[in-house]
């Protein structure tokens, strides 16, 4: 019952032109944008008139005759365009349609023809056939527009008449594919939005995530370091005592991460980091109390040292406030507001009962600058005063106060010459490893361990890399903590020396090797990179086993690091290691400098000079 | 590889052992057995090294093709077959074709294929696919390829179909393993189908009866999944009657699935020799310890006995119910660790028991046991509070 013009896209119908409706017609000058122009007849096709009504699309437009009856022109927008983007050109188009389809309009000069959106027409009950309203005529967003025609244009009307098709569209199947289409176009967004927001919130997660780290650490009852400081380097090495026996330093921690205790003690493993955010909010404090602490409630023997808490509130939590008075946020269980103190952050570990307690600090993105960086130097010292203050078991838990300072030279030496005034048994340094550049880092380092006490283990917070963990020893740092080793297995990426093996990839599917032959660790023995290929990031067991072998990397590493400062041949050991690890010797500048420093000189001659040439 | 019923003075019960084993000799593994089920290729969660915590017995590990198909290019260029690629060489090893622990998709039969749905996707296995495969697997006993597409509701056409095509597939599978070099020291297993019909069952046994196959297979009876824990053994007792009675009473039989324990303990006593630990494994996933139900209850937070006083695994004598609890609750991997630990352990207890309850004529005090044990299961559901722990304290005693 249709035809339809051209291959652009009018639909139209009309008495004059032809007897029967609707036809579509295509404007040739917008045929590349494909707008779809409808018209309905209203004398002899006042049914479909009513079907364009009806079933019209929200990217209609809909073009008539001023104050005379026409039949009715429906021009279709693609997504995104809006009435104000119809070209001129396929404005005309459609006014001369409607004008040379309209009885009375036909045989008129200077018509004008209102156009607006489908959505602005109104038919009510009460309207007979053919009439129409028009919705919020006034309001500006929707306003009616008018284009006037002087005269017929046979041009155009000819140009139109030659590509008219004759076409039988179903209004209302189509629109309800247009409305299915749209529907679901919006599910999936709706998707992917979910999709991102689960991502974003798993990565958060797992940035937070330190829950059972342990650390190689030493403990309270600080004994000297048992061998002088050798050469002109700082690294130090010396056995700790403690309540919860003996641990070596230099050392480093990992995450616990799914291994039995057991396994744990059978990787050599002496102190695990427990993570007061964690556990404070599950099982929670009390719960921990009546287990009769920690070490108890997860049946680990050994050390354990916890944080304060709040750099998981402050990383986790966007709406956390920190004031004078602590860090307050809202809990992510029921929405409440909670605040946490110094006070409170020292019940919470009390009752958890860790050998080595932090205090809370004011934490500041380590790229910030300015006068909040000072101002959280100083509130640090104040809430450590507060937290030793509130401790309960100083017989039995160290508090660590934390160097801060931001990447300030001043700063950071005036916080470490308040916090050196306390009565504590090691510290900790704070604020770095978040995004600074490596060059400002290892300064910071440097600059701290020299200002600390030569007798106290000082703790280096986040660095785990084993570059990082190499030349912080040889700047004089003694414990460090690091979620990276058992991060990196739960993406599937095995440490060796010299960078770290991706086992998802194809390369490994038929590598028969252990990751690591020199490696003496449970995976390695047993479990080759091919059958790992296959399990890894699908079953846990693959994580577990990945974990345990990257425990064991980080393990070994600093075991040679003791034994090399034991042996008195640090110096030999750094350079190998980094030959080991940047091979053609191209060693990143910050490395050299910062081992420069402490007298430990790469051979670095030969790029040196070339790069000098 | 042989398969001997041994007769106890004094007992009529089917025991027996599987002894003789070309690859381990000197093993010898006492039926009923129970297979440890894989994922895979490792016991879900446990490394070799945990499981060595868990028992340091040499077992036989159950490996679904279904879950480790996607390692066969590797192990067919690794050429010493899946026991050595998996790491658990010390291990007897058993392919079957469906995960027990998940639901295979129904009515994806066709003529000469069955589909399978590994990691990346459907495969359709046809018997030569399906026996490159195990040729590169070389596992110490198979069972052949079979359409096993029947459930209680299955139409008589289906199950005539799955004894029809299981029939064509077996007898292409033993053409292909009797010209094989590497799977000469494999044992086979028919598998027995016909769905719930009499005359289905009739028909497939009667068949396999006459073969030179090492035991036998009872397939078809359910589509896998955790669902099967919830069929009695009224559901299929009639059935599974009329199926042995056509095989030859020397030879091994296995019934794969989540069956619970009362229904295993009377399959027992009906004469199927073996099963696989697809129960412990639902069980832990939906963070259940045997003997008590669904650990993430508040009523075990404070809790800080362990899950059972009587049990000796690694997870009993080490750490409490709030541990666990509080593992699962915050879902750390060593949740399900520690709860793989007991659940397997008990299961293997419970195995154990049953072999020597069958010894000792006393399997009736043991199935009172396992009964209260179901019902107790029910109770907990309902209402975690009623919870005893000396109700569920048996298994062990046996």
């Amino acid at each position: 019952m249709g035809r339809v013009f051209g291959d652009a896209g009018l639909i139209c119908s009309r008495p004059k032109l032809n007897k029967e409706a609707p036809l579509l017609c295509k404007s040739k000058t917008y045929s590349p944008n494909r707008v779809t122009c409808s018209l309905g007849v209203h004398s002899l096709q006042r049914g479909l008139d009513e079907e364009l009504l009806k079933w019209g699309w929200p990217e209609d437009v809909w073009f008539h005759v001023d104050k005379v009856s026409s039949a009715h022109v429906y021009l279709r927008l693609r997504p995104g365009q809006t009435i104000d983007d119809i070209p001129t050109a396929v404005l005309e188009d459609a006014a001369q349609l409607v004008k040379a389809n309209s009885i009375q309009g036909s045989k008129m000069n200077d018509v004008d023809v209102v156009y607006t959106m489908w959505t602005n027409l109104k038919k009510t009950d009460g309207m007979e056939v053919g009439q129409v309203g028009i919705h919020k005529e006034k309001e500006a967003s929707f306003s009616v527009r008018k284009i006037r025609v002087a005269k017929k244009s046979n041009e155009i009307l000819n140009r139109l008449n030659k590509t008219k098709q004759v076409a039988h569209p179903d209004l209302r199947a189509e629109r309800e594919k247009r409305d299915r289409e749209e529907r679901e176009d919006k599910k999936r967004l709706l998707r992917e939005q979910r999709e991102r927001d689960k991502e974003e919130e798993r990565r958060k997660k797992e940035e937070a995530e330190l829950s059972y780290s342990y650390i190689y650490a030493f403990l309270p009852s600080i004994s000297p370091p048992t061998l002088p400081p050798p050469r002109s380097t700082c690294m130090r090495y010396s056995v700790v005592f403690a309540e919860y026996g003996i641990t070596h330093q230099p050392t480093i921690c990992g995450t616990l991460k799914g291994l039995l205790p057991d396994q744990l003690e059978a990787l050599g493993c002496q102190i695990m980091l427990g993570n007061t955010y964690h556990l404070g909010t599950r099982p929670g404090p009390s719960l921990i109390m009546k287990a009769g602490g920690l070490h108890k409630f997860m049946n680990w023997n050994r050390a354990l040292l916890t944080d304060s808490g709040g750099f998981q509130m402050v990383s986790l939590l966007k709406l956390a406030e920190i004031t004078e008075e602590g860090v307050k946020f809202q809990s992510p269980y029921d929405g409440s507001e909670v605040m946490l103190t110094p006070e409170r952050s020292i019940e919470i570990q009390n009752s958890i009962g860790a050998d080595i307690i932090m205090q809370l600090d004011d934490v500041v993105k380590t790229t910030t600058v300015g006068p909040r960086v000072e101002e959280a130097m100083h509130r640090t010292t104040r809430w450590l005063d507060r937290c030793l203050k509130a401790h309960q078991n100083a017989d039995t838990q160290n508090i660590f106060p934390i160097v801060q300072g931001g990447l300030n030279t001043a700063l950071r030496t005036e916080s470490a010459k308040q916090l050196i005034q306390r009565e504590v048994s090691g510290f900790a340094i704070g604020g770095l490893s978040g995004g600074e550049s490596k060059d400002d880092f290892w300064k910071m380092v440097h600059l701290t361990t020299d200002l600390l006490p030569e007798d106290k283990p000082r703790y280096l917070m986040g660095v785990g890399f084993a570059t990082d963990l190499v030349v912080c020893c040889a700047l004089g740092v003694d414990m460090f903590d690091c979620v990276f080793p058992t991060r990196t297995a739960r993406f599937g990426c095995a440490l060796v020396s010299g960078g770290q093996l991706n086992l998802k990839q194809k390369n490994y599917a038929n590598d028969f090797e252990p990751i690591d032959k020199e490696c003496e660790c449970s995976t390695c023995k047993r479990y080759t990179r091919a059958y790992l290929h296959t399990v890894v990031t699908v079953e846990t067991v693959a994580c577990h086993l990945l974990t345990i072998h990257n425990i064991a990397y980080q393990l070994r590493l600093m075991q040679r690091i003791r034994d090399s400062i034991e042996q008195q041949c640090f110096p030999e050991f750094v350079s190998n290691f980094m030959r080991t690890t940047y091979p053609s010797k191209e060693y990143p500048q910050w490395i050299v400098d910062a081992l420069a420093a402490v007298n430990i000189l790469l051979d670095v001659a030969e790029v040196a000079a070339e790069n000098s040439v | 590889m042989k398969f001997l019923l041994t007769s106890v003075a004094s007992c009529s019960n089917r025991i027996g052992c599987i002894k003789d084993i070309e690859r381990l000799p000197g093993l010898v593994l006492e039926t009923p057995l129970l297979l440890l089920y894989t994922k895979g290729g490792s016991v879900p969660h446990l490394t070799y090294e945990v499981l060595q915590m868990v028992s340091k017995e040499q077992h036989l590990l159950h490996i679904p093709i279904s879950t480790v198909a996607q390692c066969y290019e590797a192990v067919s260029a690794f050429k010493k077959g899946i026991a050595d690629f998996i790491g658990l060489k010390e291990y007897l090893t058993f392919n079957s074709i469906h995960d027990p622990a998940v639901v295979t998709p129904h009515g994806f039969s066709e003529m000469d294929t069955i589909s399978i749905w590994p990691r990346n996707g459907r495969k359709q296995l046809d018997a030569d696919k399906y026996m490159d495969i195990i040729e590169a697997f070389q596992p110490d006993m198979y069972q052949v390829l079979c359409d096993g597409d029947t459930n209680t509701t299955s139409s008589k056409r289906r199950v005539q179909k799955s004894v029809d095509r299981s029939i064509t597939f077996f007898e292409r599978c033993i053409k292909r393993h009797e010209k094989s070099e590497v799977l000469k020291n494999s044992a086979v297993l028919g598998v027995v189908e016909g769905g719930y019909s009499v005359g289905g069952r009739e028909m497939s046994a009667k068949y396999l009866a006459n073969s030179s196959v090492f035991g036998y297979v009872i397939d078809g009876l359910h589509n896998n999944g955790p669902d099967v824990e919830h069929l009695t053994f009224g559901d299929v007792k009639p059935i599974l009657k009329e199926t042995l009675k056509h095989l030859p009473n020397e030879k091994f039989r296995l019934l794969h699935g989540c069956w619970n324990p009362e229904a295993v303990l009377n399959m027992v006593e009906l004469g199927i020799d073996a099963f696989d630990s697809s129960y412990a494994y639902i069980v832990t996933e939906r963070g259940g310890a045997l003997i008590f139900q669904n650990a993430v209850t508040n009523l075990y937070a404070a809790d800080f006995t362990p899950i059972s006083r009587s049990c000796s695994c690694l997870t009993c004598q080490k750490h409490t119910r709030a541990y666990v609890h509080h593992l699962l609750n915050t879902r750390e991997l060593l949740g399900p660790v520690l709860l793989t630990i007991h659940n397997l352990h008990h299961y293997m207890e419970f195995f154990k028991s049953i072999r020597e309850a069958l010894k000792s004529n006393t399997l009736d005090n043991l199935r009172k046991c396992a009964r209260v044990y179901t019902l107790s299961c029910h109770e907990t559901l309902a209402s975690p509070n009623q919870i005893t722990l000396s109700r569920d304290e048996f298994w062990i005693k046996h």
